[in-house]
């Protein structure tokens, strides 16, 4: 008797834990995904490479991706190559969003290692970014046909990431087509 | 040792002045509303952070709430409306306080379960424990008894 009362506080620790984790880890996966099938928001920017002013009415090309980058942001540079490749291989349009930046430095940086976008969105102040919740860079949204936002992620997108997370939706988009 | 004291004053001073250095100004036609902006700033936060409210956090994500929290206000938003504007963006994470929902039930009551188990185990043991000492009480008594009646017995030889 006495050894088992002696456990009961680890026991009970442990259970807590376990508790919390299975309570609130769903949660932090809820919360990073707010938009989710909802539509995009609508806005009124420029284009990065002059001054005409772009609206959601310009994302014709649907489904497609909608990456957010910035020249300040490393990450960005590791998935350029992937996002490259998609654009190669004609997967899906993308378009960016260039996120609080300079607009030459922006510019400068597409050509010379490649642009992956049908255009980008020029945000310096954040303004699209926000509607969509974004909280840093590089962030990818996979957009539908009438304009829902379908998938997001936060963070590096990579060839792992795009199979578990998008091709599946994208497939399934393209057959309901049919 | 002056040394020391003063290169304490000097670090107590330099935590002032960043701190400062982060609360950029913003004017309102209402005076009353800089008190709000503020105590909002203070409520949410940032989206970027681990553990920072948006006044305390300089980061550009946390600047560009700022500003539109300080638009909605002057557009005559109620918070009510400031909060359903941040937490259509960005979810419960923005909130400190969570809102009372289903996966959101162990937070709320987790500490009052967690409070009642404890005083009622401690009540328990306590009671078991008195009596315990309460029958060791009594059988000392017992032994004393015993004794005394032994030694009269003896005394008696």
């Amino acid at each position: 008797m006495n050894r088992i009362t002696h456990y009961l506080p680890l026991i009970f620790f442990i259970f807590l834990i376990i508790g919390l984790f299975t309570f609130l880890d769903n949660e932090e996966s809820d919360l990073r995904s707010v938009l989710l099938d909802k539509n995009f928001p609508d806005f009124s920017l420029s284009k990065l490479e002059n001054q005409e002013i772009v609206t959601k009415n310009d994302l014709v090309e649907l489904p497609s991706l909608l990456n957010v980058w910035a020249t300040w942001c490393i990450a960005c540079r590791v998935e350029h190559p992937f996002l490259m490749r998609l654009r190669n291989e004609s997967t899906i349009n993308i378009y960016g969003l260039n996120y609080k930046d300079d607009r030459s430095k922006a510019i400068n940086l597409l050509d010379q290692i490649g642009d992956p976008y049908e255009f980008s969105i020029f945000d310096h102040e954040g303004i699209l970014a926000i509607d969509l919740g974004v909280y840093g860079a590089p962030e990818t949204f996979l957009i539908d046909k009438s304009g829902i936002i379908r998938v997001r992620h936060v963070g590096v997108l990579t060839p792992e990431v795009w199979e578990e997370k998008f091709n599946g939706v994208l497939n399934n988009l393209k057959e309901d087509e049919k | 040792m002056k040394n020391r004291t003063l290169v304490c004053i000097l670090c107590l001073l330099s935590f002032t002045a960043e701190s400062e250095s982060s609360k950029e100004v913003y004017s309102f036609v209402i005076d009353e509303n800089q008190e709000r902006f503020y105590t909002l700033l203070d409520t949410y936060r940032c989206p970027k952070c681990q553990s920072s409210n948006l006044s305390g956090s300089n980061a550009p994500i946390a600047k560009d709430l700022k500003r539109e929290i300080h638009r909605l206000i002057e557009e005559g938003k109620t918070d009510e409306q400031i909060e359903a504007f941040l937490r259509s963006r960005y979810g419960d994470f923005i909130l400190y306080k969570p809102a009372l929902r289903k996966n959101t039930l162990i937070l709320w009551l987790g500490p009052f379960i967690l409070l009642s188990l404890i005083v009622f185990l401690v009540v328990s043991w306590n009671m078991s424990s008195k009596r315990k000492s309460k029958d060791l009480e009594a059988e000392q008594i017992v032994k004393v008894i015993e004794r005394t009646r032994l030694k009269k017995l003896f005394e008696e030889d």
